[in-house]
């Protein structure tokens, strides 16, 4: 069940009220009636809470209190200012085209409001009541006042969802308590304890009349007055509505209602009902406080979802409009909701398939890889990298030491093809100078050594002839193969055994 | 001094922006920041599962490679046989051995085998017995050969006139070695 919070701010006093929905009706849970008192708290407060009490308004401090003992501090709240402070016109005009005609209502109020409507806060409501005639009820409140309450209660801690007149909450109430039909032709006057009365005359819901005269207190003299005001209205909203006559009339607000009921139905000579509010569930509260409180209940009842038969105004310019707790949480939890399930969408949409296609694409390796060599699953990175790095030594060992195609009986062949008869080899030698380390293209490093005598018996012609056989040499594709260079290293003049030869030194590297 | 009011609709509207900011780094922080890990550590894992794929092909192709080359080794126990064959070879083709020694060496994977042969015989008997040894197979090769013309004066010693020293080598397999892969 929900509940609603009320706030009136009077001139001389606060009251607010906290009601709930129950099965049997809307129900006062809580009220308060605090005085505005410029003089400050009468209660001694020290330290921090002194100081700020101090730079607060007197307004702000009674609303504080106020809803402090409804036990509401803080709480969303509906207010309602003083009559006084609102202005309420009718008036009729053209139709004009739906998205104009706020700004057409607006420019046509200025006629009737006592000042600047672009300097203050307006709602209206309108009704189609002849062909292409709108009747519209608008409602003013100045903007500095505006923004003047609304500093007293912010001061207050409240959260103001809604400001409203006063005529729309006490409508609100009677219409809760089944007291009010739509249809019907009806008024309602509010007494403030400062002596304001404020007269609200409407018909089918259109407000035709509201205006406030102030009682000076004297009981004769005011008695006098009521009637006198309350008759001059009534018989201006007959004139206005082409002969509609008030049949009935509800009283609320501050002093003896029931009294001032008796006067005007006998002044009236009882052709207009007079009827004050009766609560059936509150019969622990006096029927003087029932009616003082009942402005803020009807303001109350707004948060409860009761309309009002003549509209519900919003006073509260549109930037300072904010959403009652439950409409905040719901647009925070669909918030969430929708970011969640966008984010969701994104991991399970967006990136769940890429993160298979990548699982995927990982057992796309690694399943042939399994299936083809059953240990591959067991082997780690470093096992087979230590793995490959001996294998490939192995292999590097093997392939230089294979790589050599070079036939040693082939090469010494070669060597012995084509060597003239004048020249006889006493020592021939092919070492490999590679060493230890054995390169993996399998080229060996060799040299070549070749001693040996040529005898011509002419030195020229050996020398010749020597020089031919190396030439031959070097030019056989297997010596070639082996060594970049064959030379002649050394070559000299020998006697042996009387004779004269040439004896020579061939080095291949 | 000008302060600036910010209105309860502009408040409302931070409130709101506010939790939905909150709630966005919430549920980014829970659902969308791990997934940035994994595919990380996915794309790690492929990346690894591509090497190691690589590398094992890779060592079962260097295991196929070196099984071809190891298959034509001794092993070596094998050693005096490859001895015995050489020694063969040589009566065959007429050289004469004077010495056969043989040195091992640990090399690597392998044990390198050095066979130093000292002896003589004649050019063409060299040219026999070279071949012979080679037709053995291509794992012993001819490392050093050296050959010195010493004609002698006596007839016997006339039939051997080349001195000839040769250093064979080869790779012997160890023995036990067991298959990894």
């Amino acid at each position: 069940m929900g509940k609603g919070i009320g706030v009136y701010i009077g001139r001389n006093e606060v009251i607010a009220v906290s009601a709930i929905r129950t099965v049997t009706g809307p129900q006062i849970a809580a009220f308060a009636i605090e005085s505005i008192n410029p003089e400050g708290s009468q209660e001694p407060v020290i330290g921090k809470e002194a100081q700020r009490i101090k730079k607060t308004s007197p307004e702000s401090r009674a609303i504080l209190k106020a809803l402090e003992k409804i036990k509401e501090p803080g709480a969303f709240v509906n207010v309602a200012v003083s009559p006084l402070q609102v202005v309420t016109r009718h008036f009729i005009m053209p139709v004009v085209p739906k998205k104009d005609e706020p700004g057409a209502v607006r420019n046509e109020a200025s006629r009737y409001v006592p000042f600047k409507i672009s300097d203050s806060s307006l709602d209206y409501h309108s009704h189609l009541t002849h062909k292409n005639v709108l009747s519209v009820t608008a409602t003013a409140i100045r903007g500095e006042v505006l923004d003047t309450y609304l500093e007293d209660l912010r001061s207050a801690a409240a959260k103001v969802l809604v400001v409203e007149p006063v005529y729309n909450a006490v409508g609100r109430a009677f219409a809760a308590l089944n007291m009010v039909g739509k249809t019907k032709t009806h008024g309602f006057v509010v007494l403030q304890s400062d002596g304001n009365v404020n007269v609200t005359l409407a018909s089918k819901g259109i407000v035709y009349l509201s205006r406030d005269f102030i009682l000076s207190g004297k009981m004769e003299e005011d008695k006098r007055r009521f009637h006198d005001e309350l008759k001059a209205s009534m018989d201006y909203f007959y004139k206005l509505t082409g002969g509609e006559a008030i049949g009935q009339i509800f009283l609320a607000g501050s002093g003896d209602l029931k009294l001032w009921v008796e006067y005007l139905e006998h002044a009236f000579n009882y052709t207009v009902r007079f009827d004050v509010a009766s609560l059936p569930n509150a019969k622990n509260i006096p029927p003087e406080t029932l009616h003082a409180v009942l402005v803020a209940f009807g303001l109350a009842l707004r948060s409860l979802r009761y309309r009002s038969p003549m509209g519900d105004i919003q006073l509260l310019p549109k930037t300072e409009r904010r959403s009652d707790l439950p409409q905040l949480l719901k647009f925070l939890g669909l918030e969430c909701f929708l970011i969640f399930i966008l984010l969701a969408g994104v991991r399970y949409g967006g990136f769940q398939p890429y993160l298979m296609h990548l699982e995927g694409q990982n057992e796309a390796i690694l399943g042939p890889a399994n299936q083809e060599f059953p240990a591959f699953a067991s082997r780690s990175t470093e096992d087979l990298t230590s793995e490959k790095e001996k294998m490939s030594e192995r292999a590097g060992q093997l392939n230089g030491f294979f790589g050599d195609k070079v036939s040693t009986s082939a090469f010494i062949m070669s060597l012995g093809q084509g060597l003239p008869q004048s020249i006889s080899l006493d020592y021939v030698s092919l070492e490999d100078t590679t060493g230890k380390e054995m390169p993996q293209t399998g080229k060996r490093k060799r040299r070549l050594n070749a001693r040996g005598i040529c005898y011509l018996g002419n030195a020229e012609k050996e020398t010749e002839t020597i020089s031919a056989w190396v030439k031959a040499l070097s030019g056989k594709k297997i010596i070639a193969d082996s060594f970049t260079e064959i030379k002649l290293e050394e070559i000299k003049r020998e006697s042996f055994r009387n004779r004269d030869l040439t004896r020579f030194r061939v080095l291949g590297e | 001094m000008s302060t600036v009011k910010i209105h309860e609709q502009q408040k409302e509207w931070a409130i709101k922006a506010a939790a939905g900011v909150a709630t966005f780094l919430f549920c980014y922080v829970a659902m969308i920041h791990p997934v940035f890990q994994n595919i990380a550590s996915m794309r790690q894992s492929i990346a690894e599962s591509q090497k190691r794929s690589e590398l094992y092909r890779e060592v079962q192709g260097l295991k196929e490679s070196l099984d071809g080359s190891e298959s034509v080794l001794a092993t070596v126990t094998e050693r005096s046989q490859l001895l015995g064959k050489i020694s063969d070879i040589a009566g065959r083709t007429q050289i004469h051995i004077a010495t056969l020694t043989p040195r091992t060496e640990p090399d690597g994977g392998y044990i390198r085998l050095r066979m130093e042969m000292n002896g003589q015989g004649t050019f063409f008997s060299l040219l026999k017995f070279l071949q012979a040894v080679e037709k053995i197979g291509a794992a012993i090769k001819v490392r050093d050969i050296s050959l010195l013309w010493k004609p002698s004066s006596t007839p016997q010693e006339g039939q051997y006139p080349l001195q000839i020293q040769i250093v064979f080598e080869t790779f012997l397999k160890q023995r036990g070695k067991k298959n990894n892969a």
